[in-house]
């Protein structure tokens, strides 16, 4: 038997010891253990050291309300952060403090206790600043810090993420919570019942009291019994619910799943109605010395004693301002606890209450002055607050409750609001503004007699199906008393040591003065100067005592000051755990076209290239670089036949009487008047005059159109024509339907595609006359139904031959087989990317970034002058009458032709370090020029061709030659050939 | 095997994107369904044929890819009345049946829609969301069928591959 473990009682199982180390060292706990609880059975005082002055700190409170003995797990189990008070005890955990070195016991970082004055409130925004903060910064976080994220992956199992509907979700499986399922279930409703600890019960657990005459747990096993047979609920235990978002939907973390395999599951909860029934959380007293190993929650030490069976100290001082520690008094007393005081600081305790304190030596109108030990309590010192005179006491355990806090942290996350309740002072929940009540603790009711008639009180109205919630049965529960008088702080004035509000963070009351006194009045000012009611806890013990202390100073009420605001997520979370199965190769969405498989096979370097498609790059050969396969790609396109996937290109089929007036509307040129079979290049512009997109429009027949955008805005595209037609056009008829990925298209380019068309068999005429430029042609291609465009985006003579993807792979492989004899090779982006460049093509997210117009891309003779209006027409010109200077595409030649300019590159008057005034946009080495070859946007570009452009890049400037922006066949014979 | 299901990636169904007044949409359909659906996100089956409300004078015709051609003949998506548009659209989606005693779970997991069988009926079919993308979701015997963009389809088989992960 451990040193501190009771012979008897509690909720764990005697005859399931487990074997568990921390720091190293072998322990031994019991099944229904905690970490903590078996750590304080084994007697360590020192858990963990503080986060800035590197205290030692022992456990102070038993659940997720412990704000400071943060754990690492190792192994297995590997994550950082963990609070000791909620990981259940397995066989072979394995654990160790963090935040120290070399040991928890000698920490070299506790020498930053020395150094205080240096870091005080917000140092980081006025010390360490020369020379320079950044010489500073990395030994502050290495000395400041928390555990490190783990390296690797889990070994074994992975996270699981569902979503999930109901008609009640129900919070917090204790006494309110219970009820209320019960009620909701028994309507039939679907009820989610969800509860953070490993049992149900929740204050119940700890607190011994009777329900009908029985024990309250006897209760509490009936409850679940019968919820847990109802076909109606679901009930997932060891399930935090951390986040209340929009929509009544919840997110819940579960610890512990049925399938062993599942590490952690997300659930996403959207429920009809919420009830959060989340309980209290004690708050600390605020005094010297109030943070040293052994000084604990008084809720926490019954916790420990009455669930868990483990005695955490001998002897023992109470501090308190309210009722609730009276009734611990029977429990500990028979954990034979010796309690040599209670320090009250209320002048007047009711008769009732002092009742349970027989025999014990009630001090009153008194506070704890100090606390003297520095791994271990050895004793208090209290101050009467009359005549001031002070008394040591030697103890080994102080235990202190300065009253309950209601968790409104959900309820302040689906942004209800809160109202200060002088009757517990504390804060609690005022009005919902989702689908949801607040039940029991959680709402200032603490009583248990209470909570179960607002339960049923509340839950009478709260139906989400035709049946009534009622329980008729009987619930006659032990009386409990509760009465407060706040108390903020101990006079702490002349104080040398530190008194802490946010252990967590180690925010003392100095640091709160000081931020009042630095004019951060503001109770939001003062969280983010001072960080009190940051990080893991999110001030669940500190942040009423806070806003306390901004009060009094500012001889305010706290209903004056107000919250911070709650933030997600209510405890740590893994990452792992919110992210799901969204691991791995599904990391980052996808998307393949029929030739992916042919790509990777072929040794293809693949990448992301627009809207999540998976394209090859290039196609290296044995021994080959990037430049070289690029190199080999852009050759055999300028000089045979080569071929490009093309299936991304967003493709739409329009129908309807008014598809001319509509592409007229979203193109700057006419497209109303092609004639069937034909064609037009266009761009689309944004309601601001800018380039949104290009692409072609071919007319199929009289009420049939085909468009084609780019890859990467096809979805854009599609969303801004839906939306002109919903909201600008809703009366025209036309109908649009996405064919992107109904036809995938092989681009068969370069001087030998029509050769290779002909030969690859075609009952289509692909002669120049009858099949021109920017023209449209169905028919079979291999014996391959197909749809046949003239287009181009090299500057070739090039076919676009669109077949179904069931056919594409096919399509593929013929065209790479007859192709042999004409050195076909398979070109990847980046060939294509250096082929567009040598003709000035512009490209996505290069030359068009948002800012340019067609003009400036010297294309204004796509803005046609006989349309009224078009998209964006008024904008440009509006813009352009201000006769201010643009940036203008340009081409450039570096004057080193063997010098590349890096993309991006700014351009600057002669180089200086000055206003840039343009960019490189793209630069590329030209097989066919056999030089480097660039285009950029230049402010009045057009203009200063021939001039000299200077780069600006890290250690040297770069001179070119600014030309046109086409470097290969400007009067595009080619293509048109 | 974590979950009892039973997963089948099917790549290809004869679909018919079909747009249009619902009187003229009717009438052109005459000859294959009695009726067509105009509730809402539901569908109707009519002997092979499967036709899918799923939006405002939008249906989508769905039937065995054996039958593609005659219906392709027969509809007439390229020289249909000017009032309707039908497109032929079969490529353009993969889709994955899950059956067995866990398909909720599955489903529960790669969606966020409701498909309590009070929200989810089985004549319910509609354009929501499957692990983040664009899916159309029906019931399929005791499963459920969704189908996503055929570039996505290997995509989606990855992420069910790791959500039966053992």
């Amino acid at each position: 038997m451990s040193r501190n473990r009771l012979e008897s009682g509690g909720r764990i199982d005697r005859s399931k010891s487990l074997s568990f180390s921390f720091n190293g060292k072998i322990y031994y706990g019991f099944e229904g253990d905690t970490l903590a609880s078996a750590l304080l059975a084994n007697g360590l005082n020192v858990i963990a050291r503080s986060f800035k002055y590197h205290r030692p700190r022992g456990i102070i409170g038993s659940g997720v309300e412990d704000p400071a003995s943060l754990i690492e797990l190792l192994d297995e189990e590997e994550s950082g952060n963990n609070l000791c008070t909620t990981v259940k005890l397995k066989e072979g955990l394995k654990a160790k403090s963090i935040n120290c070195w070399p040991s928890v016991d000698f920490d070299i970082g506790a020498s930053a206790q020395y150094l205080e004055k240096l870091i005080p409130a917000g140092f980081y925004y006025k010390t360490f600043m020369w020379p320079t903060w950044h010489l500073f910064e990395p030994f502050i976080r290495i000395a400041a810090g928390l555990a490190s994220a783990p390296k690797a992956p889990p070994k074994t199992g992975h996270f699981e993420s569902r979503n999930a509907h109901t008609d009640f979700l129900i919070i917090g499986a204790g006494p309110a919570g219970l009820l209320a399922t019960l009620m909701a279930a028994r309507s039939g409703a679907k009820v989610f019942l969800v509860d953070q600890n490993t049992e149900a019960g929740g204050s119940l657990l700890s607190l011994n009291l009777n329900i009908n005459q029985k024990p309250a747990m006897a209760w509490v096993e009936n409850v679940v019994k019968e919820i847990n047979d109802m076909p109606n609920v679901t009930h997932l235990q060891n399930s935090t619910a951390w986040a209340y978002r929009e929509h009544n939907l919840v997110i819940v973390n579960e610890r512990e799943v049925e399938n062993v395999s599942i590490i952690e599951r997300s659930w996403r909860i959207r429920a009809k109605k919420t009830i959060i029934a989340t309980g209290a959380i004690e708050r600390s007293l605020v005094f010297p010395n109030n943070d040293r190993p052994g000084v604990m929650l008084a809720s926490a030490v019954q916790t420990f004693v009455n669930r868990y069976s483990v005695k955490p100290g001998n002897n023992l001082v109470l501090f308190t301002n309210n009722d609730s520690v009276y009734s611990y008094i029977k429990d500990l007393t028979r954990a034979e606890i010796n309690i040599l005081a209670i320090v009250d600081s209320r002048k007047n305790i009711a008769d009732s209450v002092l009742i349970d304190a027989k025999n014990i030596r009630v001090i009153s109108n008194s506070i704890i002055k100090n606390v003297n030990g520095y791994k271990k309590v050895n004793s208090v010192v209290v101050q009467s607050l009359g005549n001031k005179e002070v008394e040591t006491i030697s103890c080994d355990l102080l235990a202190h409750s300065g009253g309950w806090n209601p968790m409104v942290h959900l309820h302040s996350q689906s942004r209800g609001t809160v109202k200060f309740d002088d009757r517990i002072a504390s804060f609690v929940p005022d009005h919902s503004i989702q689908n949801s009540i607040n039940i029991g603790a959680c709402n200032g009711t603490f009583p248990l007699n209470e909570i179960f008639d607002e339960t049923k009180s509340l839950l009478s109205g709260a139906s989400e199906n035709s049946k009534p919630l009622i329980y008729e049965g009987k619930l006659e529960c032990s009386k409990q008393n509760y009465s407060i008088e706040a108390l903020w702080s101990t006079d702490l004035s002349k104080e040398k040591n530190k008194a802490f509000l946010d252990i967590q963070n180690d925010v003392t009351h100095d640091d709160i003065k000081l931020a009042l006194r630095e004019g951060y009045s503001n109770v939001e000012h003062v969280k983010r100067y001072t960080t009190g009611g940051m990080g893991f806890d999110q001030g669940k013990t500190g942040n009423i005592n806070i806003i306390g202390v901004i009060a009094k100073e500012q001889g305010l009420g706290l209903a004056d000051v107000g919250t911070t605001t709650f933030r997600s997520p209510f405890t740590p979370v893994s990452f792992g755990s919110i992210n799901g199965v969204r691991e791995g190769s599904v990391a980052l969405p996808f998307r393949h076209t029929p030739v992916t498989k042919w790509n990777l096979e072929k040794g293809a370097f693949m990448y992301e290239a627009g809207a999540r498609w998976r394209r090859p790059g290039y196609f290296p050969m044995d021994g080959e670089g990037f430049q070289e396969a690029v190199n080999r790609e852009c050759h055999v396109v300028r000089t045979g036949v080569g071929v490009y996937d093309g299936s991304p290109l967003g493709k739409f089929e329009l129908k309807g009487e008014n598809v001319g007036e509509f592409l007229d509307l979203i193109y700057t040129n006419i497209m109303s008047s092609l004639e069937p079979g034909k064609g037009r290049y266009g761009l689309m512009l944004t309601d601001d005059g800018l380039i949104f997109d290009d692409g072609v429009a071919f007319r199929i027949d009289k009420h049939r159109w085909f468009i084609s955008t780019s890859s990467g805005h096809s979805d854009a595209v599609h969303q801004h024509m839906l939306k002109i037609l919903a909201f600008d056009r809703p009366e025209w008829d036309v109908k649009i339907t996405n064919i992107t990925s109904q036809w995938n298209n092989a681009t068969i380019c370069g001087p030998l595609a029509r050769k290779l068309l002909k030969k690859l068999g075609t009952d289509i005429d692909c002669e120049n006359d009858s099949f021109p430029f920017m023209a449209f042609r169905e028919g079979k291609v291999a014996n391959i139904p197909a749809r046949v465009i003239r287009v181009s985006f090299t500057g070739e003579l090039s076919f676009e031959v669109n077949v179904s993807p069931r056919n594409m792979l096919e399509l593929w492989e013929k065209i790479i087989e007859e192709g042999e004899e004409f050195g076909i090779l398979p070109v990847g982006s980046e060939a294509s990317h250096v082929l567009r460049v040598e003709k000035g093509f512009l490209s996505l997210g290069h030359e068009v970034d948002g800012t340019v117009d067609p003009y400036d891309l010297g294309m204004g003779w796509l803005m046609s002058k006989k349309k009224m209006d078009y998209i964006g027409k008024r904008s440009v010109n509006l813009r352009r009458s201000s006769g201010k200077v643009r940036r203008e595409l340009v081409g450039l030649l570096p004057t080193d032709p063997n010098e590349a300019i890096p993309e991006g590159a700014p351009i600057t008057p002669n180089g200086n370090k000055v206003a840039t005034e343009g960019f490189t946009t793209a630069c590329v080495w030209s097989v066919t020029s056999n030089r480097w070859v660039g285009l950029a946007l230049l402010e009045n570009g057009h203009a200063r061709y021939g001039e000299e452009a200077c780069i600006r890049v890290k250690d040297r400037i770069i001179s070119a030659k600014i030309t046109r922006p086409v470097h290969h066949d400007p009067e595009g014979k080619l293509l048109r050939s | 095997m974590t979950y009892n299901v039973k997963i089948e990636r099917k790549l290809l169904n004869a679909l018919f994107d079909i747009k249009g007044p619902t009187e003229d949409v009717k009438f052109h359909l005459k000859k294959h369904v009695k009726s067509i659906p105009i509730k809402p996100n539901s569908y109707m089956s009519q002997g092979n044929l499967k036709i899918l409300y799923v939006g405002p004078d939008h249906w989508i015709l769905m039937a065995p890819i054996a039958d593609e051609q005659q219906l392709i003949s027969t509809l007439r998506p390229y020289d249909c009345p000017a009032s309707i548009s039908i497109v032929l659209i079969s490529d353009t989606l993969t889709f994955f049946n899950i059956e067995g005693s866990d398909a909720f779970d599955i489903m529960s997991i790669a969606s966020p829609l409701n498909l309590n069988s009070d929200a989810f009926t089985s004549e319910t079919a509609t354009f929501s969301e499957v692990f983040g993308l664009r899916a159309l979701i029906l019931r399929h015997g005791d499963g459920y069928q969704f189908a996503v963009d055929r570039s996505f389809g290997d995509m989606v088989s990855d992420y069910l591959d790791l959500t039966l992960a053992n």
